[in-house]
């Protein structure tokens, strides 16, 4: 199992098993504090909350980056483009986007993260409310003097809003809710 | 796929594990029991249930109750918390801190989290930040008391040291009079006493208490030395106050908090 010492075992949630090298692990945060804390680790390390595919996708990311000098502040600017094979490697259908931002946000790799949300971002940009409903299989909840009214504040809103999105602490929850919410959603067009 | 519950079950078994490994002393074990804990627990609670396209983006996820959720949140900050006394053992001031940090992220109300940063900042040396730790938690809180003693015994030894640098730099030049020698000595002093308190310890007492004799001897040698032995001999009742720095004598405590919890 740790016949090699720079390699890691690690097990998804249904038990199947990855070898990886040690520097692929350590672009997880929180496996890279786990072998730094504990230095040999001689039994597999079980990721109980990724699924075996998604475990696949992560690994793949991580092994492509295997060799980015500053992987870890990647994707800081927000405003920058997603590099061509990072914009293929999304090309997925929603539910496997869904648990790859799950994935990222609980191995702690925050290019990943960041990546993913910024897809997702890209999925909402230019479009109306409707598209976005329609996009995400969302109930429209609003009466509609309520969403009358709402579009009303948005107006006022908008450049608020764009403020705290750029100030708000990395809580993967908020920054999701935020930019998803419909009472807050600004209707640019 | 294991059902949450489970999987909150099996977590808080790790949990347990670390907790035993711990009492025997075997920091490693703890370690990794607590990062299996953490594997097991951490992302749980983050199925974003309450974010309207995300549950719509995978109907068929399974959430955490909100019951389940809180309880998540509350054992991870535990395992955090525990953590943190490993790292505090192990002498690894930054990781305990971090480990804290992600503790009260969790938990804002865990008291052992908030204790053990406190302390860990003490050992670092930001005693501002220790300080705003330990007095947020308020003395009610056992061992807060003993860590704010040693806290402002901390902060005097730093005033006196810039103070002693501070001065020298300002007299440059000037023509060295014995009470300045003298004031000199004590700095000397109160740096060996304060580097032997930072140090193991069993070293920090008996270092503390040997710098004290040699001054007192020298002081009775010599009789221009009057205002030295007066100084000198200022470390000597906060060298019994100086034992809760030491892990030996904070250890019991942690183990008391230790078994509160589990």
């Amino acid at each position: 199992m740790s016949s090699s010492h720079s390699q890691i075992l690690l097990t998804s949630s249904e038990g199947t098993e990855f070898m990886i090298d040690r520097d692929i692990a350590d672009k997880s945060m929180l496996l890279k504090c786990m072998l730094e804390d504990i230095g040999e680790i001689n039994q597999a390390v079980p990721l109980p909350n990724v699924s075996g595919p998604i475990l696949t996708k992560v690994i793949e990311y991580c092994t492509h980056h295997r060799d980015d000098p500053n992987f870890q502040s990647a994707n800081d600017d927000a405003s920058a483009d997603i590099g061509e094979w990072d914009l293929e490697y999304c090309k997925v259908d929603q539910g496997t986007l869904y648990e790859l931002i799950l994935a990222a946000n609980y191995l702690d790799i925050k290019p990943l993260l960041d990546l993913t949300c910024k897809t997702v971002a890209n999925m909402i940009k230019a479009k109306s409310p409707e598209e976005i409903r329609k996009t995400f299989n969302i109930t429209n909840d609003f009466t509609p003097e309520e969403e009358d009214q709402v579009r009303r504040e948005n107006v006022s809103a908008s450049k608020k809003d764009v403020d705290t999105m750029e100030q708000m602490d990395d809580s993967l929850e908020l920054r999701m809710f935020l930019m998803l919410d419909t009472k807050h959603w600004v209707d640019e067009d | 796929m294991a059902s949450i519950h489970e999987k909150i079950a099996a977590a808080l078994q790790h949990k347990d594990q670390g907790n035993d490994a711990f009492k025997q002393a075997d920091i490693k074990k703890a370690l990794t029991q607590y990062h299996l804990a953490i594997l097991g627990l951490s992302g749980l609670d983050q199925q974003m249930a309450g974010v309207p396209m995300m549950s719509a983006m995978q109907p068929g996820a399974s959430t955490a109750t909100d019951a389940q959720k809180s309880e998540i949140k509350v054992q991870l900050a535990v395992v955090y918390a525990n953590m943190a006394a490993c790292h505090l053992k192990n002498g690894n001031y930054k990781r305990a801190i971090e480990v804290c940090n992600s503790a009260l992220k969790q938990d804002p109300d865990n008291v052992k989290a908030k204790f053990r940063r406190g302390q860990a900042k003490l050992q670092e040396g930001n005693l501002a930040g220790a300080e705003v730790d330990f007095e947020s938690l308020g003395e009610k809180v056992p061992g807060v008391k003993a860590e704010l003693e040693k806290l402002k015994k901390k902060t005097k030894e730093a005033q006196e040291k810039q103070r002693k640098t501070m001065g020298g730099f300002l007299s440059r030049g000037r023509i060295l009079t014995p009470e300045d020698e003298a004031e000199d000595d004590r700095a000397k002093a109160a740096a060996a006493a304060e580097a032997a308190a930072s140090s193991s310890s069993s070293g920090s007492r008996s270092g503390a208490a040997s710098t004290s004799d040699t001054s007192a001897d020298k002081s009775s040698s010599k009789a221009r030395r009057v205002p030295q032995a007066k100084n000198v001999v200022k470390p000597k009742p906060t060298a019994p106050r100086e034992e809760p720095t030491t892990w030996s004598g904070t250890a019991p405590k942690i183990q008391e908090l230790e078994d509160g919890e589990e």
